[in-house]
């Protein structure tokens, strides 16, 4: 497909969303399409079938969201602050907190433009000698959070441009250089060891992605040997019961930057021949872009139950088609190019048509000496 | 190799269309109705403590406990007193029971069911909450050990073969093997549904995948919530705080009925597990007496001691409740990592001898043999064996085997030749062992001879758990690799000298 004249705003908000949801099935088209387009699965599932349950977060889930993080940074980011100096954040007694949000978000910014100016002044002042543009600190003296530091990747890495926005990026001085390292805040709580181990992977993935594109930018505004890019990342969780905030720090974000960078590279590849168009923030846009989501072809795996809307359909047909990933990815791999209405059969004494057959049934009769 | 099998018969679930039985006997043990107590929380989106709970015997009408809006901490701790106190005299604690002529003098086993892993881990958020709380409030010591019980459960949970803490959906994949992808088995309303009375496989399915629909999780599915929910609870809150328990009664009561009925829901599935496990013709295994009692000494020693010496008179002794965090550094953690093995391996020496289907596992998880005696020599004193699976065995020479079905008859293994497949072993027993049942023979008896056996690596359980104490206590880490590598190794060391050379001298 050749380029076409972006139709809509590009997305501005949801980059990570974006390329989060294609990472967990790069393998299926439509995920794809779905992921480099701006069209969010779930209107598509409902175009596809209008009766299709809505996904979705708890209100109550994102209330508490919302309020943990306006908790965190109101009255100058007392409570983060304070949550990050108990682990030895700061080299400093006197951590100071910048507020990048924009308006809509509580903050006092106009907008994600105004946000990403300020965020660029602030890592060109970081580095810089003299103060900080709009005169609240002077090089080599700010130490503390920044709440939204907000980054656009340069153009060609996600189509056709994307943003990001970090919950929190700390800066920490050692020996009078500046070492930044990215936060999440996440509203979940901390239960040491017995925190959900795929909520943290989610949230490291979340992090490795902003290291790589905090890196990209410093490379591109020439600041990449001025300011130390820390690999190492934090995470403000709850105190289980309570909305106190609690950070982990030292999360090793090394393998998580390379997996993004990896990502957006294989995603780019994967996305090459398609139109630039993208839908708006709400993951809507003109029906032709629905209609490519449909028509792309899709292919059903467990992955897809954790965050597909489309699932449930594409689970029927997985079974209508015989597709063995219905039963679990195991057993589309061990089914080795059979159908399960093949494996029905043979498993009902069908005969064995070739070597692949007979090697299926060879298996599912004496599973020791398939093992062996 | 293990989930190759469990592939294969999800495989032939499949074909059945139907939930087939993993195992000769049911692996898992269902206390008596007055052991079992059967907790389900409903929480809501956010959270990380309980806004209601349904709690009771499964042969009674649970009881259910809510509070309109559990962002109000002193509402919830009213809630989880009334709990704790029921919890906690099912568990016989002293301070707890309702006729202090039946209180225990020694812990006595008991069971909780909960119908999936988010329940269980409330009860670790439960613990967080309360087990070291310092509020001021009244009875906040009953917090205080509801506290410490729900992480002495969910600490106890995490030991291989423990039987004290079941959650329903894993109770039913460790004795069926279901025809549905593994990641839909952790909903218990889709097993169960599984297990109906639909004729075929295909009403089967649609009766699966309608159950998926329904939450059985501690959350409420989001648009119930925002749909059945929020609206009563912003009514809830729309008088001032104060006011809201004179002015809000209905509305509390409509919130108990919404949320009342959510967690009859859970609670009826998991008494469906319980009697679905007690009405199966297979029965238990033998084995499993040995994991209740291994439990009842655990456990006792985890929480109930810790009671004992909580309620002691005498200020020298002090309670140690295990920490809420897991474990912290990595000597906690090797020791932890070595218990663990421990009891894992013991699960499997108190299950494997009453089921030739665990056996089976057990060959595929590489810690057995499958082997046919050749030859009985030196009147019984020594056997060849030729074994057929695997091709490679796992067994060294000086080791231990135990015949599967008979662990008392053990086989030391004095050489293997793995060109030829074939292993010399000498019978550690002489005269017939009655209590093998068939396989009480002696060992010269000529009818061994042809006979194919299974054979299981004899692990030594008790070593293991002993060493796992000894290296905590003696080495920095309590494991001993981080140990090697923080050793200094000296510079004039010649490497290429063998060590043992001169060792004599």
């Amino acid at each position: 497909m050749n380029s076409v004249p972006v139709p809509l705003p590009a997305n501005r908000r949801d980059t990570r969303r974006r390329f989060e949801q294609w990472v967990k099935h790069p393998g299926c088209g439509a995920n794809l399409v779905s992921a480099v387009h701006n069209v969010k699965m779930g209107a598509v599932a409902r175009r596809e079938n209008p009766a299709a349950p809505k996904e979705g977060q708890s209100v109550f889930a994102l209330a508490r969201g919302r309020r943990f993080e306006a908790g965190l940074v109101a009255n100058g980011g007392e409570k983060l602050l304070r949550a990050m100096a108990v682990r030895q954040m700061f080299a400093g007694p006197d951590p100071r907190f910048l507020d990048f949000r924009i308006s809509i978000n509580g903050g006092p910014l106009t907008d994600i433009d105004d946000a990403i100016d300020h965020t660029e002044d602030f890592l060109r002042t970081l580095a810089a000698e003299g103060s900080f543009a709009k005169g609240s600190f002077a090089k080599g003296s700010f130490e503390g959070v920044v709440s939204s530091a907000t980054l656009r990747i340069p153009k060609g890495v996600m189509l056709p441009e994307a943003t990001l926005i970090i919950d929190a990026l700390s800066v920490r001085l050692d020996g009078g250089r500046p070492v930044v390292s990215v936060g999440e805040i996440k509203t979940y709580a901390d239960r040491g060891g017995h925190t959900s181990k795929s909520d943290l992977a989610h949230a490291r993935a979340q992090m490795g992605l902003y290291v790589h594109a905090l890196a990209m930018v410093l490379e591109q505004l020439g600041l990449a040997d001025l300011v130390e890019l820390s690999l190492e990342g934090f995470l403000v969780l709850t105190n289980p019961g309570s909305n106190n905030p609690t950070v982990r720090v030292g999360e090793d974000l090394r393998y998580q930057a390379e997996r993004a960078r990896k990502g957006f590279e294989l995603m780019e590849a994967a996305a090459r021949d398609m139109s630039d168009m993208v839908g708006d923030d709400e993951g809507e846009g003109p029906k032709s872009l629905f209609d490519m989501v449909l028509a792309a072809p899709t292919s059903f795996a467990d992955a897809c139950l954790s965050f597909c809307e489309r699932a449930p359909s594409c689970y029927a047909k997985a079974i209508a088609d015989g597709d063995g990933a219905a039963l679990g990815d195991d057993i589309d791999r061990f089914l080795n190019g059979l159908s399960l209405h093949r494996a029905d059969e043979l498993m009902g004494g069908a005969r064995p048509r070739n070597d692949i057959e007979r090697d299926f049934l060879r298996r599912m009769r004496n599973p020791l000496d398939g093992a062996s | 190799m293990t989930n190759e099998l469990r592939t294969i018969r999800r495989l032939r679930a499949w074909h059945e269309g139907r939930p087939i039985p993993r195992g000769e006997k049911v692996n898992v043990h269902v206390g008596d109705d007055d052991e079992i107590l059967c907790l389900s929380f409903v929480r809501m989106g956010g959270e990380s403590l309980p806004w209601a709970v349904a709690v009771g015997h499964p042969h009674e009408e649970p009881r259910v406990f809510g509070v309109p809006d559990p962002r109000d901490r002193d509402m919830v701790a009213d809630m989880m007193v009334e709990i704790g106190r029921i919890v906690l005299e099912h568990f016989g604690h002293p301070t707890f029971a309702s006729d202090v002529d039946e209180a225990m003098s020694v812990y006595e086993f008991r069971q909780i069911w909960v119908p999936g892993i988010s329940h269980l881990e409330l009860l670790h958020s439960v613990a967080f909450a309360y087990a070291r709380t310092t509020w001021q409030r009244a009875d906040v010591e009953v917090l205080r050990a509801l506290g410490n019980l729900a992480n002495c459960l969910f600490v106890d949970a995490q030991r291989p073969g423990q039987q004290t803490v079941v959650v329903a959906s894993s109770a039913l994949t460790t004795a069926f093997d279901f025809p549905s992808s593994p990641v839909r088995q952790a909903h218990l309303g889709h097993l169960l549904a599984w297990m109906g009375r639909e004729k075929t496989r295909d009403s089967r399915l649609r009766a699966a995948t309608e159950a998926e629909k329904s939450s059985v999780a501690t959350t409420l599915d989001p648009e119930f919530e925002r749909t059945a929910v929020q609206p009563l609870v912003e009514r809830w809150n729309a008088p001032p705080r104060e006011q809201r328990a004179a002015k809000g009664k209905r509305v509390a009561r409509e919130i108990a009925e919404v949320l009342g009925e959510q967690l009859r829901h859970r609670h009826s599935l998991t008494v469906k597990t319980i009697e679905k496990l007690r009405k199966d013709p297979r029965g238990a295994n033998a084995g499993l007496s040995d994991l209740v009692r291994i439990g009842v000494d655990k456990f006792s020693r985890l929480w109930w001691d810790q009671v004992l010496r909580e309620l002691s008179d005498d200020p020298e002794v002090r309670a140690y409740w295990p920490g809420l965090r897991g474990d912290n550094g990595a000597r906690q953690a090797a020791f932890s990592y070595q218990q663990r093995v421990a009891a894992s391996r013991q699960v499997m020496h108190s299950l494997v001898h009453g089921d030739r289907d665990l056996q089976e596992e057990e060959l595929m998880r590489g810690h057995g043999v499958r082997a046919k005696v050749v030859a009985v020599e030196g009147g019984g004193a020594r056997w060849t064996l030729m074994h057929d699976f695997p091709a490679v065995p796992d067994v060294k020479v000086g080791g231990s085997l135990t015949i599967a079905g008979a662990p008392k008859l053990q086989l030391k293994v004095l050489s293997v030749s793995v060109e030829e497949r074939t292993m010399i072993v000498i019978p550690s027993w002489s005269a017939a062992k009655y209590s093998s049942g068939p396989m009480a023979k002696r060992a010269s008896d000529p009818t061994w001879r042809g006979r194919q056996l299974i054979l299981i690596e004899d692990f030594p359980v008790f070593f293991t758990e002993s060493m796992s104490y000894r290296i905590n206590a003696t080495t920095e880490s309590g494991f001993d690799i981080l140990d090697y590598f923080r050793r200094e190794i000296s510079s004039d060391i010649d490497l290429d000298v063998d060590p043992d050379e001169g060792a004599d001298e």
